[in-house]
């Protein structure tokens, strides 16, 4: 069994966050905002209410994320969070489309997974 | 009326996976089409341009989507797109505008899916001077090529980022036939492929009136030079 120790984090609920990429470097720079400043922008005229960021320009908004207590209000790498009955996880080392899972919570003992559970999905 | 290429906007998604995402696209044409691809089992549940919902073209469902929706008489300038699906996944996409587009848009629909380093898949057109737009997900991020005279507006290859995999391309088809639509790249990998065919504008009434006019002044003419001809003649006989 490959064991892979993991940090938990504490679920906050849906999070919305503003995404923009610096003009200079290309880096991208995540703001969180509110459920009603993200629904804002899909009204008619919901443009007017596009984030600005100086020295960055906006890319996308989005919403529907798992909010946990980190800076950010998004999982790192080997991360989880408890979410009902099921531990949401953000592994390491995996292609962008594989490296977040949803097992059930009892597959986490003592913040630690077995990840072979990936070759298995 | 030809159909004409207005902007096109290409988003790389956002940097988590979401149930919504929302892009700009600055919209200068009467006619709108965007894309989305993702690669977990959810579906969509609306795509709005500035408020409207749009109506979905063709939509592949496997172990990665694609998917096409289109809009008439958008509301000009920069707006927003909002892609809304049942569940969480990486998201990208990707809005074209044109013009000259038919009051009933939508011809052929086609859908693929498969494994390989270089997806095709045919659509057979309706009508001729059509425009055929695909979207295809593939689960990689090898640097991706369109095919033939295809014209792409959608490149989501980045290694460094969330979501790689989504394209979308056009292709101008002069006459109503069998076209493919086909991408390369590097390393073999599953994919998902969604075409849809918007077809051009027929000629509008003005037009055809005007030719009406034309031909019955001609008939007319020809028709008062016989009858003079023919009443001449039956003089002399008398």
């Amino acid at each position: 069994m490959a064991e892979k120790k993991l940090i938990k984090r504490k679920y906050l609920g849906v999070g919305y966050m503003h995404q923009f990429r610096k003009n200079d470097t290309g880096e991208t720079l995540l703001v969180p905002c509110t459920e009603i400043e993200y629904n804002k922008l899909a009204q008619k005229d919901g443009s007017k209410f596009n984030p600005v960021q100086d020295g960055y320009t906006w890319e996308c908004s989005f919403g529907g994320t798992y909010k946990v207590d980190t800076p950010s209000t998004l999982m790192g790498e080997d991360e989880y969070c408890i979410v009902g009955g099921d531990a949401v996880i953000i592994l390491s080392g995996k292609p962008i489309f594989e490296r977040m899972k949803i097992v059930p919570k009892e597959a986490i003992v003592d913040d630690k997974i077995d990840t072979n559970l990936w070759q298995l999905q | 009326m030809a159909i004409t290429i207005g902007n096109t906007t290409s988003t790389r998604g956002p940097a988590a996976e979401a149930t919504t995402m929302t892009f700009s696209h600055n919209s200068n044409g009467d006619f709108l089409v965007v894309t989305a691809q993702w690669f977990r089992s959810v579906t969509p549940t609306s795509y709005t341009y500035n408020g409207t919902s749009m109506t979905q073209a063709v939509y592949i469902n496997d172990t990665y989507d694609s998917v096409i929706y289109y809009l008439a008489s958008p509301t000009a300038g920069a707006n927003n797109a909002v892609l809304t699906l049942s569940g969480t996944s990486g998201i990208t996409g990707s809005a074209i505008s044109l013009t000259g587009v038919n009051a009933s848009p939508l011809g052929s629909t086609n859908t693929a899916t498969g494994t390989s380093n270089a997806p095709s898949t045919s659509l057979t057109t309706t009508a001729a001077n059509s425009i055929i737009v695909d979207s295809i997900y593939r689960n990689n991020n090898n640097t991706c090529t369109a095919g033939g005279s295809q014209i792409e507006f959608q490149d989501n290859t980045d290694l460094a980022y969330g979501t790689e995999g989504g394209m979308a391309s056009y292709l101008v088809c002069t006459t109503a036939t069998s076209y493919s639509m086909s991408w390369s790249y590097a390393s073999s990998t599953a994919w998902s492929h969604a075409l849809a065919e918007f077809k051009e504008a027929t000629a509008s009434g003005p037009t055809n009136l005007k030719s009406l006019d034309t031909n019955v002044k001609a008939n007319i003419k020809s028709y008062n030079t016989n009858v003079i001809a023919n009443v001449k003649s039956i003089n002399t006989n008398a």
